[in-house]
């Protein structure tokens, strides 16, 4: 079969991609991308299974010495903050980045630049928060980052600066991850891929994508205003300035909880595939496998306050969340029965990965079980912040999170490096780590029980608690040597292992039926899609063994297109990494890494301007890929506004001195400023429309006169800000400046960035570059100028309007 | 569900914590009845401790009552936030600065209880803690 590839526009080798450091540095094949998570990521579990091991050790006994109480107290936060995000998100994302592409048939992802800017920022964010170790301030607050704690007065020293700034550089990183996977997933199918049909792990992927886009919003908000308490002297959590100090556990809850099935999500995606894979069967009941995973996700947005039953919130809300917490169980119960279900009956070929898959069956279902304890909050008071809540949130993370990346790795490791791993030093991996695991864990539950709290340095001897703790010690070094036998299967095998041929485990799925490892253009066709386990319908037919008639070759008649590489992805990532650096040394290195990641990102965006290769990006949806990524970011813009307006309206009334709002807010100008920013969205929709025809000369007027309104708006803000600051209002004065200003100061920030964006299509249209097949550029710079202006709708209406 | 909750919140006559007026911290060593940490006796058999949790402490540390008393905890913190779990009897709630927590217990059995702080606070959080000392009846 002869494969065409076209080399136009950019000269790509499509057979032998280009080696060396700079063809990894700018790289933006999403499997070389896979790779570099996948290393950086089994790094971080390293160093976060290295601290848990510290733990354990100083654990082991009573009044042990072995590290001080301040390091111990670091390593518990890291510990957590490492695992969380910087090893198990980017395992997950290792396996989103090489696989879901060639799950769905396509040769990479919807922005594969952009992707490369997620890896780098990642990097980055990791490196960043490590550096504390270095420096000797690691964060010490707990990865759940309780405030007032954290905030400045208590907490004087860089330590938590670290920890809040690198998060919200791994936020950044992973909000720009899942907008561009959700539209990877959602656009790019090969044709005849029907939501429907897509493998069980995409599916879950997906759903991680949205809980990502809308859940991290919540933190970054929430994480911002600790940042703006401990830098600017705002009172967002000053109980004397009369903060409740509740704002900060819902924060972080809503968006921990959402969280939780972030991490454990594509683990119940590995484990559909690999099962049906081994057990030779169908999934049973896959599409309820979907809309249950659908269920947890949207039941997962409102359980988050069962973290906080000891907080006192009162019978109302306990009980709310309680039921909804006990609700969320039925999804997962499901899940388990099915998989169940599709083992009975089946010809079970027993491999590691399947082991591994088959340890989360009973794992997690211990873990899910305690979990549906901790629902009722009489049951939850028994074991709130107890060694039991430790038992199980490791139960959950390692025993079906860790478990499920392993299967991962085992079920996938052929199809990435080519090699198969030894089967019999994986079942001693499996073993050793089963075994390593529940004799670490299972004991803390008795620990719980026994009254052990967390995060507690040492413990008396005559406290009981010497035993159990003595036995999770040994435990978790035999899992850790269980981790690293891995590394030794990996080592072993990498040069020396079997060849794995394209489809060593008779796959269902399409990822198997291109080469191990797959060409640098996945797939020489695009693979066609008959059903579910549409693979496994090729070779083997329907329960009645009827083949499906072979389809001819999708014509591809611009040949194969490859993304050509990039610098501007790692430098924009670098630029981030000076700013956050420069935030904890010196405000010029601020500005700096700023600059650069600003031109970073303007030569990101012009890169490929004009490229008639990237001119349509029409996808499966029959949207084009930017204006699809543009609407899912915008859901995350929605949660990031609803958190800071929630926040605004939580603080109203609490302020402890003035002035207050109705002294101060001036009703005629902000009038006449909202008719300005309304009146600037007609004239988009005009703008959009003359782009849209082809009409140079009312495109380049209307454009012109957007960004004018634009600025005035901004200019009604600048005199209105200056006056209050006059009037003796700022973000430091009360709880009313530090919410209204970062409320409505983040709104013109994104003002700013819209009239930026307006002006630099203005600038491409007056040098004759904006034509109509870049009319789509204008619509995606409308939607968000819209968006902006609906948001200050509600601003308006709930700061101004509302007294 | 509902009937496990409801069993366990009546049957096993557990109370969740809640929210029972505000303080301000910086006021508290002058707000009643928080300016006097300690056990007041309230009546036949009844108690009421005033506890307040700061950086790295209780006060009162330790509180002696007679076997058979119902001991009601109003507590909150004077800095950062901190908890107070009581193994074995049904005690376990934050402690928020500028928010007031309310947990009523009968101590039946004599014998000594620790109060915990199971709220991570800091450097030396392990060490945070106190006992209720249950006296039997002469």
């Amino acid at each position: 079969m002869a494969t065409r590839i076209d080399t136009h526009p950019h000269p790509v080798a499509a057979h032998a991609e280009a080696t060396g450091l700079v063809a990894w540095l700018t790289t933006v094949d999403h499997k070389r991308i896979g790779i570099l998570y996948g290393v950086t990521a089994f790094v971080f579990l390293l160093v976060g299974g290295l601290e848990a091991l510290l733990i354990r050790l100083q654990l082991a006994l009573p009044h042990q010495r072995i590290v001080g109480a301040e390091f111990y107290n670091a390593l518990f936060t890291m510990h957590g903050t490492t695992m969380i995000f910087l090893a198990v998100m980017p395992l997950n994302a290792m396996f989103f980045n090489y696989m879901i592409p060639l799950m769905i048939g396509a040769r990479d992802v919807a922005f594969p630049r952009l992707n490369a800017f997620s890896y780098w920022v990642y990097l980055s964010g990791g490196i960043f928060i490590n550096l504390s170790f270095l420096v000797g301030t690691p964060p010490d607050g707990g990865w759940f980052g309780y405030a007032n704690l954290t905030t400045r007065p208590f907490s004087p020293g860089p330590s938590i600066d670290f920890w809040v700034i690198g998060l919200q550089v791994l936020g950044v990183s992973s909000v720009v991850a899942s907008v561009n996977f959700a539209v990877t997933i959602m656009n790019m199918r090969a044709p005849g891929m029907t939501l429907m049909r897509m493998p069980l792990f995409v599916w879950m992927s997906l759903i991680v994508q949205f809980l990502v886009v809308l859940a991290f919003p919540i933190i970054t908000v929430g994480l911002i205003f600790l940042m703006m308490d401990r830098f600017f002297g705002t009172h967002f959590f000053d109980v004397a300035a009369g903060a409740d100090l509740h704002l900060w556990q819902h924060v972080f809850w809503a968006f921990g909880h959402p969280e939780v099935y972030i991490l454990i999500l594509p683990a119940f995606g590995i484990v559909s595939e690999v099962i049906p894979t081994f057990a030779r069967k169908p999934l049973f009941g896959a599409p309820v496998m979907i809309y249950s995973g659908i269920l947890i996700a949207f039941l997962g947005f409102g359980v988050w306050s069962h973290h906080m039953f000891a907080s006192g919130m009162g019978p109302v809300a306990d009980a709310a969340f309680s039921i909804a917490t006990m609700l969320i169980a039925i999804p997962t119960g499901i899940k388990i029965f099915n998989w169940l279900a599709t083992l009975w009956g089946g010809r079970i070929h027993v491999t590691t990965a399947f082991r591994f898959a088959a340890g989360i069956l009973g794992v997690f279902t211990i873990g899910g079980l305690s979990g549906v304890m901790h629902a009722s909050p009489p049951v939850d008071l028994q074991q709130t912040d107890s060694y039991f809540v430790v038992a199980h949130m490791h139960y959950v993370l390692i025993g079906g999170t860790l478990f499920g990346i392993f299967a991962g790795l085992y079920y996938w490791w052929p199809k990435m490096t080519g090699r198969l791993l030894d089967e019999r030093l994986g079942r001693i991996n499996f073993w050793t780590m089963f075994l390593g695991f529940n004799v670490a864990f299972f004991p803390q539950h008795f620990l719980g029980a026994l009254g052990m709290p967390r995060r507690i340095y040492t413990y008396p001897a005559d406290a009981g608690w010497t035993l159990w703790n003595f036995v999770s010690t040994a435990g978790a070094f035999v899992l850790g040597l269980g981790v690293a036998l891995f590394l030794v299967n990996a080592a072993l095998t990498m040069r020396r292992g079997a060849r794995a041929a394209g489809d060593p485990w008779d796959g269902r799925t399409l990822e198997w039926r291109t080469s191990s490892p797959p060409p640098v253009h996945d797939f020489d066709q695009i693979p066609p899609v008959y059903s579910r386990d549409t693979f496994w319908r090729e070779k083997y037919g329907d329960r009645h063994g009827r083949k499906p008639v072979p389809r001819p070759p999708m014509p591809e008649p611009h040949g194969i297109h490859l993304p050509a590489p990039s610098f501007w992805p790692i430098v924009a990532a670098v630029g981030i990494l000076a700013a956050a650096v420069g935030a904890l040394t010196h405000l010029a290195l601020v500005v700096a890494g700023a600059a650069v990641t600003v031109v970073a990102i303007f030569a990101f965006a012009l890169e490929h301007h004009g490229n008639p290769a990237h001119a349509h990006q029409v996808g499966e949806l029959a949207v084009d890929h930017r204006k699809l990524a543009m609407w899912t970011f915008l859901g995350s813009e929605c949660f990031f506004f609803g958190t800071l307006i929630a926040t605004y309206l939580a603080y109203k009334g609490r302020n402890v001195v003035g002035p207050h709002p109705h002294e101060i807010l001036n009703l005629p100008l902000t009038t006449l400023s909202t008719f300005d920013l309304l009146m600037s969205s007609l004239l988009m929709v005009l703008a959009l429309a003359a782009a849209q025809r082809g009409d140079r000369t009312q495109t380049r007027l209307w454009l012109a006169g957007t960004v004018l309104f634009g600025v005035i708006f901004l200019g009604f803000q600048a005199w209105e800000f200056t006056e209050f600051v006059h009037e003796g209002l700022t973000l430091r004065t009360n709880l009313f400046g530090s919410t209204f200003f970062t409320l409505t100061g983040f709104h013109g920030g994104h003002v700013a960035i819209g009239v930026t964006w307006l002006t630099t299509l203005l600038i491409l249209d007056l040098r004759g570059r904006l034509t109509v097949a870049d009319a789509l550029k204008v619509e995606v710079a409308g939607l968000y100028w819209h968006f902006v202006d609906i948001v200050w709708i509600a601003i308006f209406t709930l700061v101004y309007l509302i007294p | 569900m509902l009937a496990a909750l409801t069993v366990t919140a009546f049957g096993a006559g557990i109370h969740l914590p809640s929210v029972h007026g505000r303080v301000e911290p910086a006021q508290i060593a002058t707000t009643a009845p928080f300016d006097k940490p300690g056990l007041a006796h309230v009546g036949p058999d009844r108690y009421e401790v005033y506890l307040t949790g700061q950086i790295w402490t209780f006060a009162p540390s330790e509180i002696r009552v007679p076997a058979g008393s119902t001991v009601t905890f109003v507590a909150t913190s004077r800095d950062v936030v901190h908890g107070l779990i009581v193994p074995g009897a049904n005690v376990n709630t934050m402690l928020l600065p500028g928010q007031i927590a309310r947990v009523t217990v009968r101590f039946d059995r004599p014998g000594e209880y620790p109060m915990i702080c199971h709220e991570y606070c800091g450097i030396a959080h392990h060490t945070m803690g106190g006992k209720i000392i249950v006296e039997p009846r002469s």
